[in-house]
């Protein structure tokens, strides 16, 4: 698999967007409470969680896939909301696909905070786009 | 039939309207738009939102 080829990530992006979103069910939590998927996850599993699980199921299926990845922290609607980007690619609980940062933005998502691609990297603010 | 009667250029007016409104709309709705992605600029090392931080905590498996 190519994942520089543009054509074959978004598809790839689109099969793990679906897998995880068929079987997920959006519950909010109280707070925020970030809980990762059982330790054998393969998007097969019934989820109940809210933004932060769907995006770490979907890091999940990315990294088994060695699709590097990234948690981006943004707004919307004043509401604080989690996604996860690959390439400018956004999977995202809120959305019916995978959408691009720049469709999103045009919806008043606000980007504040995106994650490293491994776990314990730095957070960094983010500055815009391009 | 009076087919230039005002109810009739009425009709063909709205229509007209409706037509024109789902030309503009119905490619959007579509996802036929054409947005790129781009890369994000980032800058300064933040703190980790608060959920990640207590993730990291509690479960060695927390990939955030």
């Amino acid at each position: 698999m190519d994942i520089n080829d543009r054509d074959t990530l978004l598809a790839v992006l689109k099969q793990v967007f679906y897998r995880v979103k068929t079987n997920f069910r959006n519950w909010p939590d109280k707070g925020e409470h970030w809980q990762m998927p059982p330790q054998d996850y393969d998007g097969s599993q019934s989820l109940r969680d809210d933004c932060d699980g769907f995006c770490l199921a979907c890091r999940t299926l990315l990294r088994q896939l060695q699709i590097p990845n990234r948690l981006v922290y943004c707004k919307v609607a004043g509401t604080g909301h989690l996604v996860v980007e690959v390439n400018g690619w956004i999977l995202d609980s809120l959305q019916r696909t995978v959408v691009a940062n720049t469709l999103l933005t045009t919806q008043q998502y606000q980007w504040l905070r995106i994650s490293g691609f491994n776990r314990g990297d730095p957070w960094r603010e983010i500055n815009g786009m391009g | 039939m009076d087919t230039d009667s005002p109810t009739l250029s009425r009709r063909r007016f709205c229509r007209l309207v409706v037509g024109v409104a789902a030309a503009v709309t119905l490619p959007a709705l579509g996802g036929c738009s054409n947005f790129q992605p781009l890369p994000f600029a980032t800058g300064d090392a933040v703190p980790a939102p608060y959920g990640c931080s207590e993730l990291r905590k509690r479960d060695p498996r927390g990939d955030c």
